[in-house]
């Protein structure tokens, strides 16, 4: 109880900082998730379309979405340097696959019935996506922006170590200070804004569901 | 007549080498109700999808509207034929108007002329006006395949294409949905080709009835005519089981020529809407030869209706009315 009162003791303290810093972790956090779905729904629909790209395009973004955060960020160094650039690189590299591979397998698993009543119709093809398919595969597509957004919350911490800001600073100052407190409140705000934005994200997915629901 | 769909030694063989269709020929004319039925896997549904391209032919060709189907584009092709099939495939996310109109739609229709279709639509197939905002899941079965006989309606295409589009319907609604079709039928004048594994389905709307097995049409005609000629032993099994019973439901006394009253009053008399199977009831239960049918208001009689007649006529006499 005494530690969790000096947390916020120093959260008070710090006020300036600590806002600072939550405001530098949303803006990137942001940016990168309107980055990785701007390209990461089109991808997906792209290669819905034209299947046999999938397992290729699906495979690439796999490897990359495999590679440790931190080694990402060492390798960006040298090319793209320090500070935002890398940071924004290395997050889009990761969202993208959870992304891609959402927006493809919700499209792709549309009821058959209804594809084909479509197709029967004689909707072209681009007409199919855009009229029935994609508002369809909007849940889907939704649950894997949730999974982009938590994740590129929590990796963003680590561009504190780059020279990008954000509420990894405050940890990382903690970790090299031994002041606990601090560690605890940076991880703390992480969290918070991370189950904040997937919550309100589950209530839009929520709501879209219903819609597609027979 | 003029004939809507022509089909030219049709054979498909799917990937794996499983024949679906067999050299399959025969034609459909303006205004033609036609009834594909056999067991399942013969090749009806295969056949059907051949029309609108969703199947391509391995051999042979099906002509449509008097061309080629495989020189159709396929989307304008479609946009021409009413399709519904057993799952009926409504959208979800859109409302039964926006269901109904979605043909109308993908060929850039204005909005306010998909409105006032969605509307006379609805009255073709006797929903009122509050189901235009509904979603399909606010509906039950139903209502769910009106909305999808309304939809292949949309485009006023000159033929329709019914893949099974009753067969997950409990038998009341399914019962009253072939009364609808009927009358759907006979007013629009459309073309219809129907596929169906139920023989009192095929039986009662059937003007055309094609009996399929094994991927070729064994024999195709008016439904009495499969009825009392078989071709072959298959035919005769399949319709054998109810399929003159269903005739027997279906057929009116006043859709056929009656016997004068020319002796003894008969002690059993029937009403003129009575169909044959009452007055077959009649006579069985009440060990009689002959009935007398009066009018149904005021009790006059029309006629005599005899067993000795009846078996004369039957061959007929047994088609659908409009046949």
């Amino acid at each position: 109880m005494a530690f969790l009162l000096r947390v916020l003791l120093l959260a008070i303290e710090r006020k300036s900082l600590v806002l600072v810093s939550l405001k530098e972790h949303v803006a990137i956090s942001l940016f990168a998730c309107f980055l990785i779905a701007l390209c990461g729904i089109p991808l997906g629909i792209l290669i819905a379309r034209f299947r046999t790209i999938a397992p290729w395009v699906i495979g690439i973004t796999g490897i990359l979405y495999t590679i440790p955060a931190l080694a990402l960020f060492g390798f960006m160094i040298p090319v793209l340097g320090i500070g935002i650039r890398p940071t924004l690189f290395a997050l889009f590299i990761y969202g993208l696959l959870p992304l891609v591979r959402n927006t493809y397998v919700g499209i792709t698993t549309v009821d058959p019935a209804i594809v084909e009543s479509a197709r029967g119709m004689g909707s072209t093809e681009w007409q199919l996506l855009w009229y029935v398919q994609i508002p369809l595969a909007l849940p889907v597509i939704v649950a894997g922006f949730r999974t982009v957004t938590v994740m590129t919350i929590s990796v963003a911490t680590i561009a504190a170590f780059i020279g990008a800001g954000g509420l990894g600073v405050l940890i990382f100052r903690g970790i090299t200070s031994y002041y606990t407190e601090l560690v605890v409140l940076g991880s703390f705000l992480v969290a918070a804004l991370a189950v904040g934005v997937d919550s309100v994200l589950g209530l839009v997915e929520r709501k879209l569901l219903r819609r597609v629901q027979m | 007549m003029a004939t809507v769909v022509a089909f030219h030694e049709v054979s498909k063989v799917y990937p794996g080498g499983v024949q679906a269709l067999d050299k399959v020929s025969f034609s459909i004319d303006e205004g033609e109700f036609l009834c594909l039925i056999g067991p399942s896997g013969c090749g009806k549904t295969t056949l059907l999808k051949t029309v609108n391209r969703l199947v391509e032919p391995t051999s042979g060709w099906v002509e449509v509207y008097g061309k080629d189907a495989a020189s159709w584009d396929p989307v304008a092709l479609r946009r021409q034929i009413g399709y519904v099939i057993q799952q009926i495939g409504l959208f979800p996310h859109l409302t039964v108007g926006e269901n109904m109109t979605y043909v109308l739609r993908i060929m850039g229709i204005p909005r306010h002329v998909q409105q006032r279709r969605a509307r006379e639509l609805l009255e073709i197939v006797n929903l009122d006006e509050s189901y235009l905002s509904r979603f399909p899941r606010e509906l039950s079965g139903g209502e769910r395949q009106r909305v999808g006989v309304a939809r292949a309606l949309a485009g006023d295409p000159e033929l329709i294409l019914m893949d099974e589009p009753f067969g997950a319907l409990d038998q009341i609604t399914r019962e009253q949905l072939q009364e609808e079709l009927l009358r759907i039928h006979r007013k629009l004048r459309k073309t219809v080709l129907f596929v169906t594994h139920d023989l009192q389905e095929a039986m009662k709307l059937a003007t055309t009835l094609g009996v399929m097995q094994k991927g070729r049409m064994v024999q195709l005609g008016p439904p009495y005519e499969l009825l009392f000629s078989p071709q072959d032993s298959f035919v005769e099994e399949f319709l054998g089981r109810g399929g003159l019973f269903q005739v027997l439901r279906m057929v009116r006394i006043r859709d056929i020529p009656l016997l004068e009253l020319s002796d003894k009053m008969p002690r059993v008399t029937i009403p003129l809407s009575a169909s044959l199977e009452d007055a077959l009831r009649k006579m069985l239960l009440g060990g009689e030869q002959r009935v007398a049918v009066v009018e149904d208001g005021t009790g006059r009689v029309a006629g005599v209706l005899s067993f000795e007649h009846l078996c004369r006529l039957l061959p007929r006499y047994c088609a659908p009315m409009y046949a």
